[in-house]
Formats: C-alpha cells, sequence, structure tokens
C-alpha cells in the first residue's frame, strides 16, 4: 500500500511537473495548438529545394524533380509549388541525352517533361531568396510565382537535398544556411500563421542536424541520416557517368508512386520507407512538435492538393434586384458589304530612283 | 701598431667604458622628455578620439521603438461599447434584467429604456422620432416591443431596430441581442484571434480580385449567349460597393475555350429525352478544381483571388450533375481557397439535336440564374451567410445592406477585432525579433510604420470604447495596413547584416596591433610619473 | 619593454644570444644534420600519404567508355598510312595530316614558327605545327584541353613514337561523334620535339603581343578555343604496348596537379593497362604497407634528381608555365610476344581520362601542385619536405644573424674613443666600404658573365675572329670568367672586420639564393642545399688551420664550373669506353661545352633558370667565399692588426 502511494506520487509529481515545463516552455496559448487535433487544412503547399550545382550532383536535381512529380501528380498545382533548382542538368553540355533528367538508370523515366515549371533557378538559389520566401520578406516587384502565400490552413511541405553537414546545408558550393536560421524562418512563419502543418524532408549528409533546432509546433520532420552519417546515393548509370538518385528519396519514390489521389496511406508508414538495411544511414524522424498521431495523418495531408469542398445544396432564396445600369453595346458590326481592299507595294521602288 | 698601443687601448677602455654608460644614462633629458609627451599623445589619440569614433561609425542604424508601449499592449483590455435602447411596455423592467444578465468580458453594454412619451403610429415614424434626436448612432440598436400582432416573434429590420412581442421576456431579449445582434460568439473569435482567419481570409483582407470565367470546352459545337460583363456590372459590383468601406474588390472577366479538364464521371442512364445523365461524385470534386486552376491564369495577382467559374459541359458529358451521398445535389460548389464552379448544362433538345446533326447549338444562358449562383457563392467564401441570412428563415437578403444597419455594424465590429488582435499580435512579434537579433537596421520606413501602427492601435481601442465604431474601424485598419508593412518590409532579413561577433572578429586583428605598443608603454609611463 | 619609448630593438646584453653566439657552428651542424635526418624519415610510410582524389567532380571509371573496336582498326589503318607517308616525306607530313583531321571534321590550321638562332651567325630555322580543333557542341568555346603528339623523323635519335599520332587521330575521329562534351579538344601534331610545343603555346597565349624580332619567332594562331584547363601528350611507341610510363616533370621543375596524376592511375588501372611514374617492366602497380624505407628513398632521390636539372622530361613540360596541368603517356613497346595491352586499351585510357576532364568546372585546384611521389600510389606533400630545405637556409641566416651580432659587440668596444663624436653610424661604415664594393663586384661578375653568354654579338665576334664554333666560343667565354674570378681576391685588401663583414653577406646572399630556389623548385634547392651548407657551417675567419685547409679544399672541388665538369665526365666514361687519355679530354671538353651551350641555349629559347642561377648566383657565391677565404690566409700570415682610420 504505502509502496504504491509512493507510487502514485511520484507519477503524479512527474506528470505535473512535464505538463507545467510544456505549459510553461510553449509561447502558444493551450488553445491554439487543441483546435489543430483534426486535420483541418484547407490548401496544400511545397517548397521543393536544390541547394547544390555542378553536374556531378546531378542526383540531386533529380531527387527534387522526381518529388515535384509526386506531388504534382496527387494534385498540387503548380501555383502553389516553389521549385528552386540550383543547376540546369537538362541542358547541360555534359548530358548526353539532352533535355532529359532522369532519376533511374532502367526505367528512362524523364522526370524533366515539358511540364515543369521552375521557379527559382541558377544562381537565384540562395539563402536570402529561401529565407525571404519563407518568412514573406521578398522585396518589393518580385513575380507571384516566387512567393509562398500559405495562410493559416495551408500545409506545407518542404523538402531539401544538397550537400550537407553538422547543423548547416550548403547553398551552391559558396553558402551555407544554418539550422538556426532555418529554424528562425520557420518561427517566423509560425508568428504569422503562414501555415497550418509543416512536413519537413531533407536528404543530405547529417541531415537530422538540420531540424534538432525547430521550436515551432506543428512540424513532423523527417531526415535521410542521422548527425555523424552520410547519406549515399543509390546507383550509378553509366551511360551518363553520374549517380543519379540518393538513397531514401529512391525509396520514398517507391512509396509514393504507389499512392493514388484518393489513397488511405498513412504518414506513418511514409516514415519508415528506409530502413537501415537498404538505406545504410539510419533515417530520422522528429514527431514532438507535431500533435496528431503520424499513423492516423493521411499521406495526401501534405503530398496530395486535397482542397476540402462544399456543394452549396440547401434551400436559400436569394433576393437581389440588379441595377441596370450596363447599356447594350452593339458588339456585332455587320460585315457585310464592307470589303476590305489591300494596297500592295510595289516589288521594286523604280519610282524613288526616277 | 705596436702591441703598446694596444694596451693602451685597453687600458683608456676601462675608462671609457664608464664614460659610454655615463653618456648612456646622461642622454639628454629632453629626448626622453619628447619620447614621453609623444607618447602620451598618441594615446589620448587612440583612445580618446579614434575608439569613439570607430563605435560611432560602426553602429547599427536603428530607429528607437516604443517597445515596452507595444509590449503592453493587449487583446483582452479591448471593450466595445454600445448603448442599446428599449421602448415600449415595460421597458424599464426589461432594462434593468438585461443590466444583470452577463455579456462577455469585452462587451460594454449600455441599457436605456426610452420613455413611452416618444411615441408614433407606425414603428418606421417611431424610429424617425428616436433618430431625430440623435440617439441611434452608429453601433446602437434598438428593441422596439411593439403592441401590435405579428406572426414572428422577433423582426429585424433593414436599419438598426427589431420588433419583438410586448409579451416578449427579458431573456428573449437577451437571446437576440446576444446571438443574432451583437453576434458575441464571432466577436470572440475574432478578438482571440483565431488560427482560421489570416490575411488572406477573404472576408478581412483589404484588397482582392473576382475573376469571372467561362469556361467551353468546344466552343466549335456550342455558342454561348452569355456576357459575363453584365453579370459583374449588374450584379457583382453593385453587392460589392455595399462593401467598399470594408474591402477594395475587382472584378474581371475572361472566357476560356478548349481547355481539357479531366475527371472521371459516371454514365447513369435514365428516364429523361436524352436517356442518360452524367454524374460526378463530390470527392472528385477537387480534382475538377485541379485541373481547372492551372487553365485560367489565376496566379497572376498578388492579392487573393476568388475565381467564378461557369462550366458549359460538352453535349458528349450533358447534362453533368453533381452527386453527394448518392442523390442529386446542387450544381454548384465552392472551395475556400479558390472560389467557385457552376456547372451549366445547355437544354436536352438542343443536345439531341446536336448529337445527331452534328451542327451547332445556341445555348442560352440565364444572367439571373447564374448570377444568383453566384451571388451565392461570393457570400459562401466571404463568410458573409449569417450576416446576410434573414434570421428563422432561408432566405439571403442582399438588397438592402447599407451602411446604416445592424449587420454592417456587426462586420464592421468583426474586422475592427480581427485587425486588432492581428496588429498587436503582428506588432509583439517583430518587436521580438527585432529586440532577439541587435543588429538588425530598423531604417525609417520601417521604423515609423510600427510607430504609427502602435498609435493608431491605442487610438482605435479607445474611440472602441467610446463607442465611435466607424472612426475606430478607420484606425485599426490603418494600424493593420501599417505593421504588415513593417512585419514583411524585404529589409528585416538578419542574412543581410553582420552579427556582432563579426564585427568584433574583423577590428580587433587591426586594433590589437595599435593597442599592444600603448598598453606596454603605460607602465613605462607610470615609471616616468609615478617614481 | 615599452616600444613606444624605446624603439631600439638591439640591446647588447641579451643573454640567450650571448649564448647562442658562443656554440653557432654547433647550433647550424645540428641543423644541417637536422635537415638530412628529416629527409631520411620521409621514407617512412607515416611520413608520406596515400594518394586520393580530391576533386569530386573527375568521378574516374563511373562512366562506361564508348570507344569500339573499329576506331582500333581506324588506328591501325592510320599507323600503316602514316608510316608510309614517313617513307615518303621528309619532314613533317602536313598534307596527310590535314587532310586526315578534315575527314574527321576538325577545324584545322597550321602554324608556323621560326627560330633565329642566337649564335648561328644568322642561322634561321622553321617549323610547322598542325592542330584541329574539336568545338564542343552545345558551349561556348571558353575552355579547352590539348592533346598532343610529337612527330618524330625517321632518323630521330629518340625512340620512335609512330603510334602517337595514329591514336590521336582515331581518338579524334570518335569523340568527333560525340555530343557530350564541354570543352573544346585541341589535336595538336607538333614537330622538333619541344621546340614546337614551346612556339604553339607561346603563340596560343601571346600570339600577336610580343615583337617579332625575338629568338623565337612564333606568330599568332589563326584559331583558339578558350583557356587550356587541361593537356594530355602522347608518346607512344607501338601498336602492342608492355606498359605505360607516365612523365610529369616539366620545366624548371614544374609538376601537374596531383590529381591528374591520380586520375591516370584510377583510369589505367580500370582499362587494365599498367601505368605508372618510372614504371617499369616488373614493378607492381600499387604498393602494400611493408615497402623499406631504402626503397622508399631509392624513390624519392630518383625523382628529385630527375626534377633537379630543370629539364622538362618531355613536351608536356612545357604547358606548366601557362599552369596548364599535362603529362606525357610514354607507352613503351612490348617486347616479348606476350602483349599486355593494345590500341584499344590505350584508346579506351584515353576516353576515360577525356570524360572526367570533361566533368571539370573549374580550373585543377584542389590537389597539390607541389608533391614528391614515393610511389604509384604514394607521396609526399610540400607541407612534410619543405622544411628540409628551410632548415638549410635557416643555417645561412642564424649564422650570419649570430657573427653579425659577434661582430657589433666587438666593434662596439672597438669604437668606444669615437662615440664622443656623436657620430653613430657615420664612422662604422667607411669600414665597410670594400666589403660592399667586392659584394657588388661579385655580382656584377655574375651579370657580365651572364649578359656576355648570351649575346650574339660576342659569339659571332670570336666566330669571325678566329673560327671557332658556337660551343667553343661558349666555353671559352666561361673559361675566361673563371680565370677573372681567380684573380678577384687579389684586386681589394681586406682586413678582418671587412672580412667577417663580406661574409656575412655573402653568408645572406647564399641564404637567399636557397631560400628562392628551393621554392621554386625543391629538389633543385635541396641539392644545392647538401653541398653548399657545410660551406656555410665552417667557414670562418680566423679558425685554425686544419680547418681552413679542409675549408679551401671543398671550395676549390665546388666551382661551378668544376661540377659541370664532373657530369662531362661521368657522361663521356658512360658512353665511350676504352680511349686514349688525349681523346678522353678532347671528348670531356666537348661535352662540356655542349653542356655549357645547351644550358644558354634552353635559357633564351625556354626559360630554363639553370644557367641563370649559375651565373647569377653561385658563380658570385663561389667568388665570394674563395676571395674570403685566400684573405684568411694572408691575414693569419701576418699578426692581427687592426685598422684605424
Amino acid at each position: 500500500m504505502e509502496f504504491s502511494c509512493k507510487f502514485l506520487a511520484i507519477f503524479l509529481a512527474i506528470t505535473i511537473l512535464t505538463v507545467t515545463r510544456t505549459l510553461g516552455n510553449s509561447n502558444v496559448p493551450q488553445k491554439f495548438v487543441d483546435r489543430i487535433q483534426k486535420s483541418n487544412h484547407t490548401n496544400n503547399w511545397a517548397v521543393l529545394v536544390d541547394a547544390s550545382r555542378f553536374w556531378f550532383n546531378y542526383r540531386h536535381v533529380a531527387n527534387v524533380l522526381s518529388i515535384y512529380r509526386s506531388v504534382k501528380r496527387l494534385g498540387i498545382p503548380d501555383s502553389q509549388i516553389i521549385l528552386m533548382l540550383a543547376d540546369d542538368m537538362a541542358c547541360n553540355p555534359r548530358n548526353s541525352r539532352p533535355a532529359q533528367v532522369f532519376n533511374n538508370a532502367n526505367q528512362h523515366l524523364n522526370v524533366y517533361g515539358d511540364d515543369v515549371e521552375v521557379d527559382y533557378r541558377g544562381y537565384d538559389v540562395t539563402v536570402e531568396n529561401f529565407v525571404r520566401l519563407l518568412t514573406g520578406r521578398t522585396v518589393n516587384g518580385t513575380a507571384r510565382s516566387k512567393k509562398l502565400l500559405t495562410d493559416a490552413g495551408s500545409n506545407v511541405l518542404i523538402y531539401l537535398t544538397g550537400h550537407g553537414g553538422d547543423g548547416f546545408l550548403k547553398f551552391q558550393d559558396s553558402e551555407e544556411i544554418t539550422s538556426q536560421e532555418l529554424a528562425d524562418a520557420i518561427e517566423q512563419m509560425w508568428e504569422k500563421k503562414r501555415y497550418n502543418e509543416l512536413f519537413f524532408m531533407v536528404d543530405t549528409c547529417q541531415a537530422a542536424s538540420l531540424y534538432e533546432k525547430f521550436t515551432s509546433p506543428n512540424i513532423l520532420a523527417v531526415a535521410s541520416s542521422l548527425v555523424g552519417e552520410d547519406s549515399l546515393s543509390h546507383h550509378v548509370d553509366p551511360s551518363i557517368g553520374v549517380y543519379m538518385i540518393d538513397r531514401y528519396t529512391y525509396y520514398a519514390l517507391e512509396f509514393l508512386e504507389k499512392v493514388q489521389v484518393n489513397s488511405q496511406k498513412t504518414m506513418g508508414e511514409f516514415l519508415k520507407v528506409c530502413p537501415k538495411r537498404v538505406c545504410i544511414s539510419t533515417v530520422g524522424v522528429r514527431k514532438d512538435l507535431f500533435n496528431r498521431d503520424p499513423d492516423k495523418v493521411l499521406i495526401t495531408d501534405f503530398f496530395g492538393g486535397v482542397r476540402p469542398t462544399k456543394i452549396l445544396s440547401d434551400p436559400i432564396d436569394i433576393e437581389f434586384t440588379p441595377e441596370k445600369t450596363f447599356e447594350e453595346v452593339n458588339i456585332n458590326i455587320p460585315l457585310e458589304g464592307a470589303k476590305p481592299s489591300y494596297n500592295f507595294p510595289s516589288q521594286f521602288a523604280s519610282e524613288l530612283f526616277d | 701598431m705596436t702591441t703598446e698601443d694596444v694596451t693602451d687601448r685597453v687600458s683608456n677602455k676601462k675608462d671609457s667604458d664608464e664614460n659610454l654608460e655615463d653618456i648612456k644614462i646622461n642622454q639628454p633629458k629632453d629626448t626622453e622628455k619628447v619620447k614621453i609627451y609623444s607618447t602620451i599623445a598618441f594615446i589620448v589619440v587612440v583612445v580618446g578620439i579614434g575608439f569613439p569614433v570607430w563605435w560611432k561609425t560602426t553602429e547599427v542604424y536603428r530607429v528607437s521603438l516604443p517597445n515596452s508601449q507595444i509590449m503592453s499592449l493587449d487583446h483582452t483590455t479591448i471593450s466595445i461599447k454600445s448603448t442599446v435602447f428599449v421602448w415600449g411596455e415595460n421597458s424599464e423592467v426589461s432594462v434593468k434584467d438585461l443590466q444583470k444578465k452577463t455579456f462577455p468580458y469585452f462587451w460594454s453594454l449600455n441599457f436605456i429604456s426610452i420613455p413611452s412619451s416618444v411615441n408614433a403610429g407606425s414603428v418606421t415614424e417611431l424610429v424617425e422620432l428616436i433618430e431625430k434626436r440623435g440617439l441611434l448612432k452608429s453601433g446602437d440598436f434598438l428593441v422596439i416591443k411593439w403592441p401590435q400582432k405579428f406572426d414572428n416573434n422577433v423582426e429585424f429590420s433593414d436599419k438598426r431596430y427589431a420588433v419583438v412581442k410586448t409579451t416578449a421576456s427579458s431573456d428573449a431579449i437577451f437571446d437576440i441581442l446576444n446571438s443574432h445582434v451583437l453576434k458575441s460568439k464571432q466577436m470572440e473569435s475574432a478578438l482571440e484571434n483565431s488560427h482560421s482567419i489570416t490575411s488572406r481570409d477573404t472576408s478581412i483582407s483589404t484588397k482582392y480580385e473576382i475573376v469571372l470565367t467561362v469556361l467551353i470546352q468546344s466552343p466549335q459545337t456550342h455558342k454561348i449567349n452569355f456576357d459575363p460583363r453584365k453579370v459583374a456590372k449588374e450584379y457583382i459590383t453593385p453587392f460589392l460597393s455595399k462593401f467598399s468601406t470594408l474591402t477594395n474588390a475587382t472584378v474581371k472577366s475572361q472566357w476560356k475555350y478548349q481547355s481539357r479538364i479531366d475527371f472521371t464521371t459516371k454514365k447513369i442512364p435514365d428516364e429523361s429525352k436524352i436517356k442518360r445523365h452524367y454524374s460526378v461524385e463530390e470527392h472528385i470534386l477537387p480534382n475538377i478544381i485541379t485541373s481547372i486552376e492551372s487553365k485560367i491564369g489565376s496566379g497572376i495577382s498578388n492579392h487573393p483571388v476568388v475565381n467564378l467559374v461557369i462550366y458549359v459541359p460538352p453535349c458528349t458529358q450533358s447534362p453533368l450533375y453533381i452527386y453527394q451521398n448518392g442523390a442529386k445535389a446542387e450544381n454548384s460548389f465552392v472551395a475556400s481557397s479558390f472560389g467557385g464552379i457552376l456547372i451549366y448544362n445547355p437544354e436536352e433538345e438542343q443536345c439531341i439535336q446536336q448529337l445527331e446533326t452534328n451542327e451547332p447549338i445556341d445555348v442560352d444562358v440565364s444572367l439571373e440564374l447564374v448570377s444568383k449562383a453566384f451571388l451565392r457563392q461570393l457570400v459562401e467564401l466571404m463568410n458573409l451567410r449569417e450576416y446576410f441570412l434573414v434570421p428563422g428563415t432561408n432566405t439571403l437578403n442582399l438588397n438592402k445592406v447599407e451602411d446604416e444597419s445592424w449587420q454592417f455594424d456587426c462586420l464592421l465590429r468583426r474586422n475592427t477585432l480581427v485587425y486588432l488582435s492581428t496588429t498587436i499580435q503582428t506588432l509583439q512579434s517583430l518587436v521580438r525579433l527585432l529586440d532577439g537579433i541587435s543588429y538588425i537596421v530598423i531604417n525609417d520606413d520601417v521604423g515609423q510604420s510600427i510607430i504609427e501602427a502602435n498609435a493608431n492601435v491605442r487610438k482605435s481601442e479607445r474611440l472602441l470604447k467610446n463607442g465611435h465604431l466607424k472612426e475606430a474601424f478607420e484606425y485599426a485598419k490603418k494600424a493593420y495596413l501599417a505593421s504588415e508593412h513593417a512585419f514583411f518590409d524585404y529589409t528585416l532579413l538578419a542574412q543581410l547584416y553582420f552579427p556582432d561577433e563579426q564585427k568584433y572578429a574583423i577590428y580587433i586583428p587591426l586594433f590589437l596591433p595599435v593597442l599592444v605598443p600603448v598598453l606596454s608603454s603605460i607602465k613605462t609611463l607610470k615609471k616616468h610619473f609615478f617614481k | 619593454m615599452g616600444i613606444l619609448t624605446d624603439p631600439s630593438l638591439s640591446s647588447n646584453d641579451g643573454g640567450i644570444v650571448k649564448v647562442l653566439a658562443q656554440h653557432k657552428k654547433k647550433i647550424c651542424f645540428l641543423l644541417y644534420i637536422a635537415s638530412l635526418g628529416w629527409f631520411c624519415c620521409l621514407g617512412m610510410s607515416d611520413f608520406n600519404h596515400s594518394a586520393y582524389l580530391s576533386e569530386n567532380a573527375l568521378s574516374p571509371g563511373l562512366v562506361y567508355t564508348e570507344i569500339t573496336r573499329d576506331s582500333e582498326k581506324l588506328a591501325q589503318q592510320y599507323h600503316t598510312e602514316f608510316l608510309h607517308e614517313r617513307e615518303n616525306h621528309k619532314g613533317t607530313p602536313i598534307p596527310w595530316i590535314l587532310a586526315k583531321m578534315k575527314q574527321i571534321g576538325l577545324e584545322t590550321h597550321t602554324h608556323n614558327y621560326t627560330l633565329n638562332y642566337p649564335f648561328g651567325g644568322g642561322k634561321v630555322f622553321t617549323g610547322t605545327n598542325i592542330y584541329g580543333i574539336l568545338r564542343a557542341p552545345r558551349i561556348g568555346s571558353t575552355e579547352g584541353i590539348v592533346y598532343s603528339a610529337p612527330f618524330r623523323p625517321k632518323d630521330s635519335l629518340e625512340a620512335d613514337i609512330s603510334a602517337s599520332i595514329p591514336i590521336l587521330l582515331a581518338f579524334a575521329e570518335s569523340a568527333r561523334r560525340k555530343n557530350y562534351w564541354a570543352k573544346d579538344f585541341i589535336f595538336l601534331v607538333t614537330d622538333n620535339e619541344q621546340l614546337g610545343i614551346q612556339a604553339w603555346l607561346e603563340a596560343y597565349h601571346l600570339g600577336g603581343l610580343q615583337n617579332d624580332q625575338g629568338i623565337l619567332n612564333s606568330g599568332s594562331l589563326p584559331a583558339r578555343a578558350g583557356a587550356l584547363q587541361a593537356a594530355l601528350n602522347l608518346e607512344i611507341q607501338g601498336m602492342e604496348l608492355d606498359y605505360i610510363n607516365v612523365k610529369v616533370e616539366g620545366l624548371n621543375g614544374g609538376l601537374p596537379n596531383l590529381d591528374y596524376f591520380n586520375l591516370v592511375q584510377r583510369i589505367t588501372a580500370k582499362e587494365r593497362i599498367s601505368a605508372g611514374y618510372k614504371q617499369t617492366a616488373g614493378k607492381m602497380k600499387y604498393t602494400t604497407h611493408s615497402t623499406k624505407i631504402e626503397d622508399n628513398l631509392k624513390h624519392i632521390l630518383s625523382m628529385i634528381l630527375t626534377q633537379a636539372n630543370c629539364v622538362p622530361t618531355g613536351n608536356h613540360g612545357l604547358f606548366h608555365q601557362y599552369r596548364i596541368e599535362a603529362l606525357t603517356l610514354q607507352g613503351i613497346k612490348a617486347k616479348s610476344s606476350h602483349q599486355r595491352a593494345g590500341v584499344l586499351s590505350v584508346l579506351k585510357s584515353i576516353e576515360g581520362i577525356s570524360r572526367s576532364l570533361n566533368n571539370l568546372l573549374e580550373k585543377f585546384h584542389q590537389s597539390f601542385f607541389f608533391y614528391i611521389l614515393v610511389h604509384n600510389d604514394r607521396f609526399i606533400s610540400i607541407g612534410d619536405y619543405m622544411p628540409c630545405a628551410i632548415l638549410f637556409v635557416a643555417v645561412f641566416f642564424i649564422k650570419s644573424f649570430l657573427m653579425w651580432h659577434d661582430l657589433n659587440k666587438k666593434v662596439d668596444k672597438w669604437n668606444d674613443d669615437i662615440y664622443d663624436k656623436k657620430c653613430e653610424g657615420e664612422v662604422l661604415e667607411i669600414h665597410y666600404m670594400q666589403s660592399i664594393v667586392a659584394f657588388a663586384c661579385a655580382i656584377g661578375l655574375g651579370l657580365s658573365l651572364n649578359f656576355v653568354c648570351k649575346n650574339g654579338a660576342v659569339s659571332e665576334f670570336f666566330a669571325v675572329k678566329f673560327g671557332f664554333t658556337t660551343e667553343n666560343t661558349v666555353a671559352i667565354v666561361i673559361l675566361c670568367f673563371v680565370l677573372v674570378g681567380l684573380i678577384f681576391p687579389f684586386l681589394f685588401k681586406f682586413d678582418e672586420l671587412e672580412l667577417k663583414v663580406l661574409q656575412i653577406g655573402s653568408q645572406i646572399f647564399v641564404g637567399c639564393v636557397l631560400l628562392t630556389v628551393s621554392l621554386l623548385n625543391f629538389s633543385l634547392g635541396f641539392l644545392l642545399g647538401i653541398f653548399l651548407t657545410p660551406l656555410g657551417i665552417f667557414n670562418e675567419v680566423g679558425q685554425n688551420k686544419v680547418m681552413k685547409y679542409l675549408n679551401s679544399l671543398y671550395i676549390i672541388l665546388c666551382h661551378p664550373v668544376l661540377v659541370i665538369y664532373y657530369f662531362a665526365v661521368a657522361i663521356t666514361e658512360q658512353n665511350f669506353d676504352n680511349l686514349a687519355f688525349k681523346d678522353f679530354i678532347e671528348k670531356v671538353f666537348m661535352a662540356f661545352s655542349n653542356i655549357a651551350t645547351y644550358g644558354v641555349v634552353d635559357n633564351l629559347i625556354y626559360g630554363n633558370w639553370m644557367f641563370s642561377i649559375t651565373t647569377l648566383a653561385l658563380f658570385p657565391a663561389w667568388i665570394l667565399y674563395f676571395s674570403a677565404n685566400l684573405r684568411d690566409w694572408a691575414l693569419s700570415g701576418s699578426s692581427r692588426k687592426v685598422k684605424v682610420e
């Protein structure tokens, strides 16, 4: 009896402590977080970034384009996908198959079709532009397709690939974004209610270090390798001479190819898509900031473009008297009888030389 | 030279050694003094002039902000003042009862009973009388307990009053006020800055675009007699003009031909003349939106866009009906961030004719039907349903929503609260960011916007407390726009500036070699002056 | 302390310096031994690194080679045609090569150059290079790679490399049909060994910018292909090869980037050809870890000796001065019937190298430019071997500093009575004037030797008046200057002080020379250092007789001209056996004059530094040391006297 009392007391104390700690830590009122238990997103956005250039980083571009294809196939429209490619592999002079980018040596599926819309290309892919995109602090005059116009009901998918290290991701071989800067940008997004839920996918070396500093709620993060591990590439296409795709993205794609628009597959399954025996690196997952159970979240919540529609079926009368202010303008001008005349100047303007 | 010379040298050397020492020590005093004074001058220049100049010129330009004021703003201290007049039998009793009731914390309500001396034959005359006295101002409401009989429990007017039965209880009046007139629930959610309302919400965004699209897949077989410009000019623009204080919208229209729209339909044979119709299931509707969206150019504007699309299916696919739960439903649906789609089927006889003869047909589109459908969609998208719904009926009365109506007062109140709470949150987040990263430059534009937003928020709160609803709305809107402008300013990016550590890392290697002789000379100086 | 108040650095009472000055010889000798010891340690496998590819872009061997047997057959066909042409034509078969290149579809051009022989009395030689450019299909011509094959006439003394040009053309034909090249290829056929390539490179980089009156008149090129990123030189001796010898040393000790060498190793390993640096038939390609230090040291020394003479081992050596990474693949003909590598393997290797070079986006910059190869897969980086040379230099500088310190003390003591006059530096300087003059004269001698040897007018004068050949002229001039150098010490009368100052000056001079030379060409610097450093350590004014004897002997043995004679003797000995003594002496003299002339000509045409270093640095240094030593003998004869003015 005494023992169980003690146990109960300790248990209670620990629960109270943890609850107060979590309550105290979050600067977001509990109400916010509770109300988002059910999925009530209204639209989907995707930010897909390839941060590395050069011909031998072909696989990064193939990674991103493959995810782009899947995301587009599952319904997210181009106007809601921000695609950032740091280099142009399709038109690279070293590409023995010009204007085509493949992600698999066998299938020869061209992921660079004729409907790929790249929003940031080449040297535009910089840390500054990426952070501007996320926080919304774009320069005056930025095109609409280069802005992340999300709202409080948007589920955002962020996919990053390139070369990374402990706590940073290399952009373009000349600069880096640190995990702290990334966390700050996402925190700014949360403060201005620019996302409902965020799914963060990283496929680089030591990828798990990138999501370590996140503190904003409603983020589910997955990384292809833990700190200290390298993410490996999958295979080489010996006819092109470069690595085609990374291991994690390869297996993720294998899974996504089987997903249809009305699929009932869950995020929990997606998180387990690359076990250590095939990926060689350990996949890292961060669930503590995510309120729902990933096993009960549909994969189309992040990858698909499901938009809740409402059929206006209830019987409603509208009383409205229009203002007859519009005058009838006769647009159709009858063409009969008015034959246009054409005047051809002479072939050689000899009158100029007479 | 002989050795004697050498020894002479050696003996002389001893004396001259001492001389040497003397000479060395007795170096002219002036040179030493010159050295000391030049050292002092050097130190003075470096420490006294150089250091402050360096500090000042490497400072980050930051406009000073009223941080404490901004952080002390609190949405829970906002209170809205409104006066409710009651006229009729036992109005004093009603007023006393109402005063005892608890309304939510942000209301500061005044209940005034109008004496029965103010009397008139009809309701309208009575209201005129009361207004002449300058009583019913923006945000106020009048409950009239009219003795004559009428059907419903309460009849709402298009102005700022409602008529109830004389026998209406105080509870009933309380109910009417709380749920319908004051709409406390919506006000509360607006004030709490619930997560579902954002700047891109069409009901509160200050500018947006409405695009009417007529989508025809096979123009060679259908000739549509329809002018979307008429819809825009006669129906939609006048409707929107009622809200011009609240928000600005531009209406455009376009025709889109031959865009392939992919979605799966089911052919269902029936008893109609054409012997079959097509159905599209409810869960397919998002696909329709996705396939339409890329074709109609919805991505051109920076402001939120509401697309109102009328789709005329080809005869091979018509008549097309939406099925919900196995039963036919209306042909109009909305999606909150996209807009609305209306499926308009051509006449059956026409389609039969077209399929047989392959000749083009004339499709007459009813302007009124389409306009009413679009207005319905628009109301739904702008979340204005409950404002136009006549309570107790199924009618949306869009006719007489004028500035001087209680519904409009509701909208103003709601938007004011949303603007205020959003602005407060934005400002506080911005101040936290700028305090946290001390090297971000706060230029004049951003600083001015923040100060202005802060001032306007306070002004608006004051006005709201004193019951001046329209002015409070104006200032709240100004504050909201200023705070958004400041928050999304493109210069507030930490990546653009050097952190302080880097500043020190650059300048220390430059100045340390200069300071080392200074520091090492201090000892000699001390020795010299404090011997 | 208190620098602001008392900025003078020297304090005669510094304790440590005093102690050091007493043991200068020991310290310097220790440093010398340390350097040699460090060098020997470099042979241990802990001190050398295993080779790795730093540039990720190269990705050797990731792509399948696409060259087929058709190209091999084509190469065979070209080979037979080429041999036929070479029989019938005198000189380079230009029309045949032009025709073949045009047939392949390259943009062909010829480049004519003339050599105005500096001593020839107006003799003019001409030559022609032929090159074809394969333009990259989908990119602007901003970068290029050069594939060169030298043409050797049938009667050349060097090994016959008749298979190089056919292989070059076969590869060009195969490359022409591909669409994935990102750089232009230049297929170059040169003649006259290194002269042709020097002229071509000069014309490529400086064409049109330099005046045409120089010795090598290279003209300008009609077409170029952008900045050259890399070059591959082929010296394939036959259609069946035993192994490939990779030659890396270039002009003045330059080397290609180590990544390039490692790339060649990987690719040839993939194509199963035995290739390596100083490869021999039985040598293994890769080392195991239990290699003896002696073997390693032998390999290191062989590379150092090859690199030290500043002469490039192949045509690739001329590219290094423009910072174009280049090396030569020398295919050794298979002697036994067992064929190790055929033409197809060579073609595939070249293709593999090209694909990897094609991937590059930037010039080679990741790996080492200065290294010493121990084995094909082990190397020593500059950070590890440079301390050897620096320690030698340190000997000179430390010794001179300590000598100066000693000198100062004594000088101060002896000049105290002058100090009263308060002119601190003036009186002292007058004592050193002679030393400075002597120093200047020695350097002047070196300069004039350099100038006279290179001046065509002098040789013409001699040729006209005495009928001497060029080589003899050069030899006579050098010997004249040697004589002047021997007389030099007698022109000046030094006292002890001046002698010491002179010695300090010459120490610093030699130290600077060694430092510069070892930074530019470590091998040469190191070898010079081994022999010059004892001079620095043991030469001092006022030593005992034994040391003085040894010193004098060593100095005389170290004369630069004598060193050249040693080489001449060695070479003559090697080439001719059993000669009569008189013939032997004649042959030695001829060898000597040849060496000297080639040194001068190389300097004039290619910019080889050997001659410059010898005349401008070693010759004056020898004169100074010799004078100091001789004067020391003279002084020790009489008692120690002090000159006081």
